[in-house]
């Protein structure tokens, strides 16, 4: 209905006297936060150094990873040593002002990208939900005013073929853009290869100034993938072995964003409206046990329709000592997800009959399940809802700015789980013939918790071109529900249930936690930043020192009586203080990027179930991250290499599993021939070997590799 | 006065001497008592063990569940079982007998590996006990009302 509306404004003759508008007069929200650093990335500077997707941003931003494994779900997010492998997202991400609801959404390739900001550190006052450590916010661009047309064709190794289409038109900007690759991984059980990608978006973006006081801006974004991947190896004896694995692992999704922003200036106030109706739906097929025994699968389907609504308020007076800004935000998603786990023969042996029958004494016989595969059914109702209000003043005294900020944010979720197993099985010795047996694990979990996210921030101006500031600020990340670990509980139960059945009560009883056990908590963030940034033009520079604790922090656990899940708990407290430095410099046809992120994140409690880790570091986030580039361009040709540095980084909690730290080259080479541009780029063309991810399931140890050299070749015309 | 008062006493005490209602049996009756052993040689006690006796509809047969039951003293499980058994008597009380019969567990599923032998016993309100061998185990039962 929404979409109709607006195609029906759009489609309105623009009236004479309006004046059509790039973009926005002002962004919906501050785009420099008052006490926090800013890396901003013009669209220039994106497509020199292939930027296309959020996951090309490490190292170019300071202190922020997006290792690129698995597939487009598993968008993990590291930033500032803190992060997780599963549920929400340290980072907020933002397309055009509209909130990403999903983070199954991040991973998205997207279309005509004017610009990026990462804004460092906890933005919780101002962004709320999940900006723990930072916001990264994605500009499109805005119709041209003017017909413009501009095809892009791209090819490389791994059958790389990326095609793009703009069109700009008055009012309107469409996109469309296609991509495809056979895969850099080979799954040698299967003879194919175990990551090949093919995927489309769309997006339309409609900007008008409808009246003097009103603007409207729309976009709709949309895309549609089908991939492989997981494409792990296992690590034996210090040999990485190749991906081998005998069950599917693919990835399927629509994503859909339909948001629209009004903007009204009137003469006392100024008021910004963000409204958006997101979907997606997605499929993932995955072979747990990633070998080629056929043990266990998983598929996990979502379907998870939500909306989003902001208005933000500022008086349109510029007072000499106070700039307010209000802003009231809510949010509802609903996800229905299926997520069956089939164990197949052998992991019926290993992981159910190998188990129980350690449990069972010979005097009573041998438990057998007969059956070739069983599957546990789960199914969940998962409705989230958010409402919060937010106020921040900045008051300017001479030099100084004062800066004071609240939010209040309330956020409720209930689970609706209804769960079931059969099986037939058998105690040998004690029954002549196989006895289903069926077990059913439902029920409603609910949950509201409210947060509050203070921010206090002071910066000096007093020198020229010279911003120094200093904050305390909070993040937080939603809490939510281990819907992974349901499959573990059934097997437990599945176990349990059958002794009762045959009225035999183990004294070892196996424990297992309940459903009430797997919701967990908000994780909570204070930030204290001091900052220096200077900025002439065509030349910028910025460093940070932060400190950072974590409360309630989110991590993963094993909890008692499970054989093979984690779960994710409120279960402890951790540090982390480091340094961001930036550096940027263009002059003529010469620009240098320089970006350098280092952070000691350690536990400071941390006890697992099994082990105690406090003092260790956080895994999965690198303590350097470093980026070094430099371009130039002559009249018609371009040339720009860069370096990429990351790591060391722990595999686990542990720490006895580490990635050393790694550099990467790439490289651009462009030249320009009438309308015409042609370009050579290379990634990894060092051929640097290293780990992407790793992870432990079963008791055996797995990695990722990260992607080889890659060389595309590609041509971009200006066709209007 | 007082010849109404020792009226209402001898009503009261007519009452009392009336016969009480008959036990209905099929709604399953508690006892807890010992359940023995023998193994090895030696007698192994299992106390305040609970056992029901379930008489069916027609009178004929009987479930007798015994519940958290232990062989032998290092077995690292109990067990829930019922004993099917075959019931003559009246409602006063009745004696059953079982042979060469398999136990099931209360769920239903089957114990085969304890087949029971030379089961005698008797039950009435005020006491249950039986003999039989379960399995390779002598074993009895005497328990009184829960």
């Amino acid at each position: 209905m929404l979409g109709g509306l607006i195609i029906a404004l759009s489609l309105l003759k623009a009236p004479i006297d309006t004046v059509l508008v790039p973009a926005f007069a002002t962004a919906a929200k501050e785009e420099t936060p008052a006490g926090a650093a800013v890396t901003a990335l013009s669209s220039a500077q994106l497509r020199q150094f292939g930027v296309n997707n959020p996951k090309d941003l490490p190292a170019l931003v300071p202190g922020i990873h997006l290792p690129d494994y698995g597939a487009s779900l598993t968008s993990s997010i590291y930033v500032r040593g803190f992060g997780s492998r599963m549920e929400n997202p340290v980072m907020g991400l933002y397309v055009d002002d509209f909130p990403i609801l999903d983070k199954n959404s991040y991973d998205l390739d997207y279309l005509d990208i004017a610009s990026i900001r990462f804004l460092h550190g906890p933005q919780g006052t101002a962004y709320g939900r999940n900006a723990l450590f930072g916001v990264l916010s994605v500009r499109t661009e805005a119709p041209a005013g003017e017909e413009r047309l501009r095809a892009r064709l791209e090819g490389g190794l791994a059958h790389h073929v990326r095609a793009q289409l703009s069109w700009h038109h008055g009012e309107h900007a469409f996109s469309a853009g296609y991509r495809h690759a056979r895969g850099w991984f080979r799954n040698e059980y299967k003879d194919a290869w175990a990551d090949p990608y093919n995927g489309g978006q769309l997006r339309w973006r409609w900007d008008r100034r409808l009246s003097e006081r009103w603007q409207i801006s729309h976009l709709l974004q949309a895309g549609l993938s089908a991939e492989g991947g997981f494409a792990y190896g296992l690590w034996e004896d210090g040999v990485q072995q190749p991906v081998r694995y005998n069950d599917e692992g693919s990835y399927r999704r629509i994503t859909v964003l339909e948001g629209v922003k009004l903007h009204y200036q009137g003469e006392k106030l100024q008021v910004d409206g963000i409204a958006s109706l997101q979907f997606l739906a997605d499929r993932m097929r995955m072979d747990q046990d990633y070998t080629p025994s056929s043990i266990f699968t998983l598929q996990q389907s979502q379907l998870s329709p939500g909306a989003t609504v902001e208005i933000i308020a500022r008086p349109s007076k510029v007072y000499e000592h106070w700039k307010p800004v209000s802003g009231l935000f809510a949010f509802f998603k609903y996800t229905r997800m299926e997520a069956p786990v089939l164990f197949k023969r052998d992991g019926i042996q290993t992981l159910i009959l190998d188990n129980a029958n350690r449990g069972i004494p010979e005097s009573i016989g041998t438990l057998d399940i007969p059956d070739t595969a069983f599957p546990i059914q789960s199914n969940f109702d998962i409705p989230v809802w958010n409402v919060a209000l937010y106020h921040e003043s900045h008051f300017p005294v001479g030099a100084w700015q004062f800066t004071a900020g609240l939010r209040l944010d309330y956020e409720g979720a209930a689970m609706t789980y209804d769960c079931t197993a059969s099986l037939n099985y058998q105690l040998l010795g004690m029954m002549s013939a196989p006895r289903l047996f069926t077990d059913r694990y439902h029920g409603t979990l609910s949950h509201g918790i409210p947060v509050f996210l203070p921010k206090l921030a002071v910066e000096y101006r007093g020198l020229p071109d010279t911003r120094i500031y200093t904050s305390a600020t909070k993040g937080y990340r939603a809490g939510g529900f281990n819907t992974q670990i349901f499959s573990d509980i059934l097997q437990n139960r599945l176990m349990n249930g059958m002794m009762a059945d045959l009225g035999v009560h183990l004294d070892s009883g196996s424990t297992s936690i309940g459903a009430d056990r797997t919701e967990y908590q908000p994780e909570e963030a204070w930030n204290f930043e001091l900052g220096i940034q200077y900025r002439r033009e065509g030349f910028s520079a910025g460093a940070n020192a932060f400190y950072i604790s974590a409360l309630r922090q989110q991590l993963t656990v094993f909890p008692p009586g499970m054989s093979t899940g984690r779960m994710m708990t409120n279960a402890g407290k951790s540090r982390s203080y480091g340094v961001e430095a930036q550096l940027m410099y263009r002059k003529g046809g010469f620009q240098g990027h320089a970006s350098w992120g280092w952070n000691n994140a350690r536990f400071t409690e941390y006890t697992d179930g099994t082990a105690d880790y406090a003092g260790k570091r956080i895994p999965y986030s690198p303590a350097h991250t470093l980026f070094v580039g430099a371009a130039y361009q002559w009249s018609k040709v371009s040339l720009q290499a860069h370096l990429r540095g990351t790591g060391p980084i722990a595999w686990n909690e542990e720490n006895t599993r580490t990635e050393p730290f790694y550099l990467t080259v790439g490289a651009r080479a462009g030249v320009t021939v009438g309308r015409m541009l042609l370009y050579l780029e290379g990634d990894n063309l060092s051929g640097t070997q290293y780990r992407a991810f790793y992870f432990k399931s079963m008791g055996k140890e797995f990695f990722q590799l990260g992607k080889p050299l890659s060389l595309k070749l590609g041509i971009q015309i200006d066709i209007i | 006065m007082k010849k109404f008062f020792c009226l209402i006493s001898l009503i009261g005490l007519m009452a009392c001497q009336k016969p009480s209602a008959p036990i209905d049996y099929t709604v399953g009756l508690h006892y807890v008592g010992s359940v023995w052993v023998e193994y090895n040689g030696e007698t192994y006690e299992n106390k305040d063990i609970e056992v029901s006796f379930t008489l069916s509809d027609d009178g004929k047969s009987a479930d007798i569940q015994i519940n958290g039951i232990r062989f032998v003293p290092q077995m690292p499980v109990t067990v829930d079982t019922v004993l099917p058994v075959t019931v003559s008597g009246n409602g006063e009380g009745y004696t059953f007998t079982a042979h060469n019969v398999y136990p099931h567990s209360p769920a239903g599923a089957e114990q085969n590996k304890y087949i029971i032998n030379n089961l005698s016993g008797m039950v009435s309100e005020g006491m249950l006990s039986f003999s039989l061998k379960f399995g390779a185990y002598p074993t009895s039962f005497t328990g009184f009302p829960k």
